[in-house]
């Protein structure tokens, strides 16, 4: 789903801004449409063809200058934009017959109605009327609901578009006391539960408020959206505050004018948003980026795995200097080597250094050195790890011995996968977790709300560099420089043992299909390390690779990945995962009961692997076909370049998982596919 | 990275060279290599009409998908098919073997082309 990239626009607006004070909603804005714009080019790129349309009744001049806004921020991004006038005295009938017609078109992604309507219509009645999924204004009763429930996906545009601006500036809601002025539907009440979802303590003002100024003085955050112009007089802001201006109104000399008196308190506020400039652009900003949400969450499309950020335009240089992304401590030293660099789970790493085939073959045939240190690692430590762990996990834990790795799903109370994870029984009292970098935050906050309290918790991600070797002759390479005797390492097991002479820790895991090995080792001798498996891999003519080859490597061995063959809505049995599941294991888990009942009543879907008969490439999101029949979807997709086939996962409908053969639709081409539920790639041991 | 200097370019990153009425076009040594290992060609029909700045055919490499835009409005006159069956040729000699269709086109529209030089600067500014 497209989520506003919010470090990028703070690098990009706030960092060089000159005025402290005054936050720049244009600015800001067209930072966020440049981004939607960027998505809306790769949804174009899978025929995703986002639409918005604008209902308009009547002639209003006020709404006819909103509604060109609204259309001419449509074009800029992409959005395909329709504009229906009706005349003022439509009646309700025709006017809700024509919502319907609407809801009901699959080509439409956002429906907004301009108001105010003449008076014999009710918005109320408009607003309900529209399809849930396509009302972009957030306006729904069942939007509205499910931002109280804290499941908004599409929410209304000035609230939303304000907690935007809260971030891009580095407002942090939590622990502060918000003042809300205006309990409108549009503004007040929902920005209201915004912030309480933001961790702030919240009044609502109103008309009937007594003593509005005794509120006002002690809000950190200020959100004021009455539409009297200058009803917060400047001396009634606390030193320091954030304020958010929504009122605008235009006055008889033709100015326009908030409902705060900026002059007045521009010397002691801390942050305010200015009017003309400061929420209004957000608000049209927010609509479009509403309807791009919109348009992914009902067409279920998944863009993350598109290589959205190495389009034919931009260098890797331009985005060191301009993003703020997180960073593996030898990024430089992969510039150095050639590396190609991408950004993949918030971080910069080499998707290549001489070619994806290169690296891909290298490792099949040879030996590879991957670095993989945007993967978390999460220790549990003290009496009781192994069993704290076990609670949270569908393997078995408490039989592996010491020194064995297991591979693992973590679920929630419904049984979705969270993460897929590896769990290294270090002792009796230590307990490793490696999680998927981009799922780290999560993990970490469900590990800590769940696991027991007698243990001790440490997210030390960014403390650890992790670097694999992989391939036929990673035994022999490693061997040279590792003090552990390396025929001690079984598959799946971990020692702490030096390598290149300073401290690591060596397991016999991979993500490649080829024997390897992951080397687990604390920052400040990771770099000595890297040296040290460079120079022992002089002999070897080993290889650098980078993380296109990984997705190639692991999706020939079928291994899965977290975010497209997996997600939280899906669980492990219909993921070919049963054999991670213990359901006989002494201890109970999250999400046991839930699994249970899928084993218990069967699995709804499968996952299936799919070689493409033809040429062409399969990429996650393409239909499965059987005959005109839609049956899944993929989840996975490249070029294999060990078949020189193209080769896929997806999930088929549980009545189909028998077909040997499916239509793959690609470009609105169906595309022979053969059904496999092996490996598409199985080393000779 | 080369660019040759009897060839044309447009901001779509690719290059053009004219032949009286036929242009054949391919994609820079730029594109290749952003694309990396380029593994498939879907080529427009011989005899297709095709409209300026349409996305009219797709290269794929093993990362992503990228569209072909039209530099022109005009018919498809031929194909490499050879590409079709080698697409990696598009990385090896983008300039040559590379070379993706050759389009029959209007000679008196303005293509708005960038020589050598231009696209260089473009992909200094761009980058």
């Amino acid at each position: 789903m497209f989520r506003v990239d919010i470090n990028t626009i703070r690098n990009s607006v706030v960092r060089d801004a000159t005025d402290v004070k005054r936050m720049d909603g244009k600015k800001v804005a067209k930072a966020v449409r440049l981004q939607i714009a960027d998505y809306v080019r790769n949804l174009k790129k899978i025929n995703v063809q986002p639409k918005l349309v604008v209902i308009i009744v009547g002639e209003d001049p006020a709404s006819e200058i909103y509604v060109r806004l609204k259309i001419k921020g449509c074009k800029e991004v992409g959005i395909l934009s329709e504009l229906i006038t009706f005349p003022s005295d439509i009646s309700p009938d025709e006017l809700y017959t024509a919502v319907d017609k609407l809801s009901a078109d699959d080509s439409v992604d956002g429906i907004l109605v301009q108001f105010p309507v003449p008076d014999h219509l009710s918005e109320t009645e408009i607003v309900e009327r529209i399809a849930p999924s396509k009302d972009v204004d957030g306006s729904h009763s069942e939007n509205l609901g499910r931002l109280i429930a804290w499941r908004g996906e599409i929410e209304p545009c000035t609230p939303r578009g304000i907690m935007t601006l809260m971030r891009v500036y580095g407002i942090e809601p939590r622990g502060k006391r918000a003042v809300v002025i205006g309990r409108s539907m549009v503004v007040g009440r929902p920005m209201a539960q915004m912030l309480v979802r933001a961790d702030a303590t919240v009044t609502v003002c109103h008309r009937y408020t007594k003593d509005l100024q005794s509120f006002v003085s002690q809000a950190d955050i200020l959100v004021v959206a009455t539409g009297v112009p200058h009803l917060v007089p400047g001396a009634w802001v606390k030193p320091g505050a954030a304020v958010f201006d929504v009122g605008i109104t235009r006055l008889d000399n033709g100015k326009l004018r908030g409902d705060v008196n900026l002059e007045e308190c521009i010397e002691h506020v801390g942050k305010i948003s200015p009017v003309p400039g400061g929420v209004g652009p957000m608000t049209v900003a927010t609509l479009l980026e509403n309807t791009i949400r919109a348009a992914t969450v009902r067409r279920k499309v998944n863009l993350d795995m598109y290589d959205t950020d190495n389009d034919l335009i931009k260098e890797p240089e331009r985005k060191i200097m301009n993003t703020d992304l997180k960073h593996v401590p030898l990024e430089q030293k992969h510039i150095d080597l050639g590396g190609k660099m991408v950004s993949f789970a918030g971080y910069l790493m080499p998707i290549h250094f001489t070619g994806i085939k290169d690296e891909h073959f290298a490792v099949r045939t040879n030996v590879g050195l991957f670095d993989v240190s945007h993967m978390g690692e999460v220790f549990v430590r003290g009496p009781g790890a192994v069993a704290a762990v076990d609670a949270l996990i569908t393997n078995d834990l408490s039989s592996a011995t010491t020194g064995q790795a297991i591979y693992t799903a973590m679920c929630n109370t419904e049984g979705g996968i969270i993460d897929d994870l590896i769990v290294y029984r270090m002792s009796d009292e230590e307990v490793l977790m490696c999680v998927n970098a981009g799922n780290r935050d999560k993990d970490f906050a469900h590990i800590s709300k769940h696991i027991s309290k007698d243990v001790i918790l440490s997210d030390e991600s960014d403390d650890w560099v992790q670097f694999a070797i992989q391939g036929p002759h990673s035994e022999a390479l490693l061997a040279g420089i590792c003090s552990a005797d390396l025929s001690d390492i079984r598959y799946y097991t971990g020692v702490y043992a030096e390598v290149g002479g300073f401290k690591a820790l060596v397991s016999r895991t991979g993500y490649t299909g080829e024997d390897g090995f992951e080397i687990y080792a604390k920052n400040e001798v990771g770099e000595s390390i890297f040296d040290a498996i460079t120079e022992a891999g002089k002999k070897f003519n080993m290889q650098n690779c980078g993380l296109g080859c990984r997705d190639t490597l692991r999706l020939e061995a079928k291994y899965l990945l977290y975010g497209n063959d997996m997600t939280e809505d899906v669980n492990p049995i219909e993921a070919g995962l049963s054999w991670v599941v213990k359901l006989g294991k002494k201890s109970d888990f999250i999400g046991k009961a839930a699994i249970e009942a899928i084993k218990k009543a069967g699995p709804t879907r499968r996952l299936r692997g799919f070689v493409l008969q033809e040429r062409g490439v399969l990429r996650p999101g393409y239909s499965i076909l059987d005959g005109d029949k839609k049956i899944g979807e993929l989840t996975s997709g490249t070029y294999s370049p060990t078949l020189n086939q193209s080769i896929g996962l997806g999930y088929v409908d549980i009545g189909s998982t028998k077909l040997k053969e499916v239509n793959i639709e690609i470009r609105g081409r169906h595309l022979l596919a053969a059904v496999t539920k092996k490996a598409f790639y199985q080393r000779e041991k | 990275m080369n660019f040759p200097s009897d060839l044309l370019y447009t901001k779509d990153h690719e290059w053009v060279s004219l032949d009286g009425n036929v242009m054949t076009i391919g994609i820079t040594d730029h594109a290749q290599d952003a694309l990396g290992d380029i593994v498939f060609f879907e080529s427009p029909e011989v005899g297709q009409l095709i409209e300026a700045e349409e996305a009219f055919c797709v290269i794929e490499s093993v990362k992503t998908v990228s569209d072909v835009y039209a530099p022109t409005s005009g018919e498809i006159e031929e194909v490499n098919e050879e590409v079709e069956e080698n697409a990696e040729f598009i990385n090896s000699d983008p300039y040559g073997k590379g070379w993706l269709v050759k389009i029959k086109f209007d000679t008196s529209e303005d293509l708005g082309l960038l020589d050598a030089d231009e696209y260089e600067e473009f992909l200094k500014n761009e980058g």
